[in-house]
């Protein structure tokens, strides 16, 4: 039997066989060889845009904030007079700073044990395998975290009001003797650590409790096996295991803390008689308010220093090598 | 392309080019102002009423007002925005801060403006027409002056057996007012109503208007020494915290000072006439009326600033809506009793003299009896860092932290170290 194409296939045959597209190759250009899919170059490309930002609006400003802390430079003045570090030099002597460094430096200290001592303690009890409401109580903890800073703030100033203030209404209720919280030397630095651990700490919470349930349940009941207490079992099962959450949570604890302003700035305004002043509203003040832009950026650098010091060290103590049981 | 893409794209093109007709044909003709400002929730809703009557009777302005709500954050805006040329076309502002604004070239000066719109120095209170200037150039015409006021609750003078229509004025009268007024009503032992309740915050402007009083003065008339640490000033001081600790009239560390009027646990308090609709907006309940600042030294004097109008410098200058900024200003300032409702005292003479502001505005009236003793802070680019070591310093003192001259020796150190340029 004579197959189909026993006599040459007809023209519109032939045709369908011409048409089939062939793939195109072409002579790549310097530019494609350079920056084209195999090119070594290309990943950095998808990198560009954010690097680009990340030089103009990060490193830029970095160095030339440092220029600035070199110069005397006054809003209503248009040129900046280069001082070398004179700024710097008399940064000790000024009484602001160091009621603003020693401020700070005490926030930090009152806040971060208790922000993350009492966020350990919330994930532990929400850890209790026997603990009803897990939900409803996670859902409490982490709600006050969920509103702005400023709400927070205004309630809790009202609340800590010497004549009208909730918590002083109750503690003559109780009899017990009423404080004008944000008007003592003492008690205005605290009352904005009590505000800070009470918007903040179901954050941490949250986090240690991720940490909490990573850790396999098998290291604790080999410990169980072993002997091992309830006390026991924490400090060598459960702390260890947690230190990488508890080295995150440490270094962004203390960074925040040492950025401390807005809490301050609505409550206390940095009094009563700067008891309360941080740094940081120490350079909006000094920058923003009095136009001394000179001496305000010699001041962030001294806290960016101040701040690095201490991620440093706190990483170099920390992040040992993880355990492994 | 297929066929539902074209459409779309012909589609989205032509509404877009109909949305752009329709903008333009609205902007035609039609200069559009922004208007910041820091007037808060009592005067601001006033203002912006007013700025609606002014766009209606004026349609080819359209004015736009925004609120900063705090004069500190309005402030700090304006400098930066100054700064970069981002600040709206004009501004509502104080005039103590003219010289701040002014030397940072951040002002356009009005001066032949001014004049062409027929204002006059003799129109004006010489303190109020003197504070739109800074060094020889007008940067504002006078609006209002907003003194501070003493408050009082007329129920709390009857039942004390004081005659409300005679309120104290010196020293000594507030004392005795003061120990009349100052009661335990449920025998507990403790102080439930207070003679006259003051903020001990670092606003101080009863401090401002004492100094004064006593005869001392923030700075020399250089304005290159402080002069916070003299006995007047000290004086000056000392007269808040015995109020406090010594007569016993005033409640110790009291920032709740309005509180404590409008709930009636205070007789007495003194504030700015801003604080004027707020406190009708107390009646009938509060049975309140007002009176001149008290006199406790030796000159009659109370602190007081201005509110005006500013044009701060752009990155162009647009003649078009500077042209209508002008209108918006003259119209404001020609009829200033429109404003002075919302708790001000006219800067003209004549509205503040006037039948119809005497009648209509009685308690802005009693406030503007006080136009001989208006006591302006201090014409200098560094106000608002002597304002904030002014005010830690009363706040010191009267929250017995320091005695009044260690505060003010404390304040005036710190106050000369800027002022000689650190």
């Amino acid at each position: 039997m004579r197959g189909i194409f026993s006599s040459p296939p007809p023209s519109y045959l032939l045709k369908v066989r011409t048409l089939k597209a062939k793939p195109k190759t072409r002579i790549k250009t310097g530019l494609e060889k350079s920056i084209g899919e195999n090119s070594v170059f290309y990943p950095y490309l998808y990198l560009l845009p954010y690097a680009l930002f990340f030089l103009i609006f990060w490193v830029y400003p970095l160095f030339d904030g440092f220029y600035v802390s070199l110069c005397r430079y006054d809003f209503a003045e248009t040129q900046r007079t280069f001082i070398a570090f004179k700024h710097y030099i008399s940064l000790p002597f000024d009484p602001l700073f160091r009621a603003s460094l020693i401020n700070t430096l005490l926030f930090v200290l009152e806040t971060t044990p208790l922000i993350i001592g009492v966020g350990l303690a919330f994930a532990l009890l929400l850890n209790l395998p026997f603990l009803k409401g897990k939900i409803v109580l996670r859902v409490l903890l982490i709600s006050p975290f969920m509103l702005s800073m400023a709400a927070v703030c205004m309630t809790w100033e009202w609340i800590l009001g010497p004549q009208f203030g909730l918590l002083n209404y109750y503690f003559s209720q109780l009899r017990l003797p009423t404080q004008a919280w944000l008007l003592e030397r003492g008690w205005s630095l605290f009352a904005v650590v009590l505000t800070t651990l009470w918007w903040t700490v179901g954050f941490n919470t949250i986090l240690f409790l991720a940490g909490l349930q990573e850790i396999p349940d098998v290291l604790h009941e080999a410990a169980k096996i072993d002997g091992a207490g309830r006390w026991s079992n924490f400090w060598y099962i459960t702390l260890p295991c947690l230190r990488p959450v508890l080295l995150f949570i440490i270094v962004m604890q203390i960074i925040a803390s040492f950025k401390i302003f807005g809490q301050v700035f609505i409550m206390t305004g940095g009094g009563p008689a700067e008891s309360s002043r941080v740094m940081v509203q120490h350079i909006y003040e000094t920058g923003f308010q009095y136009y001394r832009m000179g001496e305000a950026s010699a001041i962030a650098w001294v806290l960016f220093v101040i701040i690095m010091v201490f991620t440093l060290a706190q990483f170099k103590v920390l992040s040992k090598q993880t355990i492994e049981y | 392309m297929s066929k539902i893409v074209r459409r779309v794209t012909v589609l989205s093109i032509g509404i877009a080019l109909l949305m752009l007709m329709l903008v333009g044909a609205s902007a035609q003709g039609k200069v559009t102002l922004r208007l910041w400002h820091g007037l808060g929730n009592v005067d601001g809703p006033y203002f912006h009423k007013l700025i609606e009557e002014f766009n209606q009777t004026h349609p080819e302005i359209d004015i736009q007002p925004r609120t900063w709500g705090d004069w500190g954050q309005f402030y700090d805006k304006l400098a930066i925005s100054i700064k970069v040329g981002t600040a709206s076309d004009i501004v509502a502002f104080h005039t103590s801060n003219i010289p701040r604004f002014a030397a940072m070239e951040g002002l356009y000066a009005m001066t032949q403006e001014i004049a062409e719109m027929g204002l006059r120095e003799e129109d004006f209170f010489e303190a109020t027409w003197q504070g739109t200037f800074y060094e020889g150039e007008q940067y504002a015409a006078p609006l209002d002056f907003h003194p501070q006021t003493m408050y009082y609750n007329v129920k709390h003078f009857r039942e004390a057996g004081l005659d409300p229509a005679n309120p104290p004025y010196t020293l000594e009268e507030y004392i005795a007012a003061g120990k009349k007024l100052t009661q335990d009503r449920d025998g507990d032992g403790k102080t439930d109503q207070w003679g006259y309740a003051f903020n001990m915050d670092t606003w101080a402007v009863q401090f401002w208007s004492t100094i004064p009083q006593y005869g001392g003065r923030v700075l020399d008339e250089d304005k290159w020494e402080c002069l916070l640490d003299s006995k007047e000033s000290i004086q000056a001081l000392q007269v808040w915290v015995d109020m406090v600790e010594k007569y016993g009239i005033s409640p110790p560390k009291c920032i709740e000072d309005m509180q404590l009027f409008i709930t009636q646990k205070a007789s007495m308090k003194s504030d700015g006439t801003w604080a004027l609709l707020g406190l009708e907006a107390q009646e009938p309940e509060l049975e309140w009326d007002n009176t001149v600042f008290p006199k406790f030294g030796v000159n009659a004097a109370v602190w007081v600033d201005s509110h005006t109008f500013g044009l701060p410098v752009q990155k162009i200058r647009d003649a078009e809506k500077i042209d209508a900024a002008l209108q918006f200003i003259e119209w404001m300032v020609t009829h200033p009793l429109r404003w002075v409702r919302a708790g001000h005292v006219p800067a003209n003479r004549e509205a503040a003299f006037s039948e119809e502001f005497r009648t209509e505005c009685p308690h802005q009236y009693n406030a503007s009896l006080q136009y001989a003793a208006l006591a302006y802070m201090p014409r200098t680019v560094h106000l608002r860092e002597i304002w904030d070591r002014l005010g830690t310093a009363f706040q010191s003192a009267t929250l017995g932290q320091l005695t009044a001259k260690e505060a003010l020796e404390k304040a005036a150190t710190e106050i000369d170290k800027f002022l000689d340029g650190r």
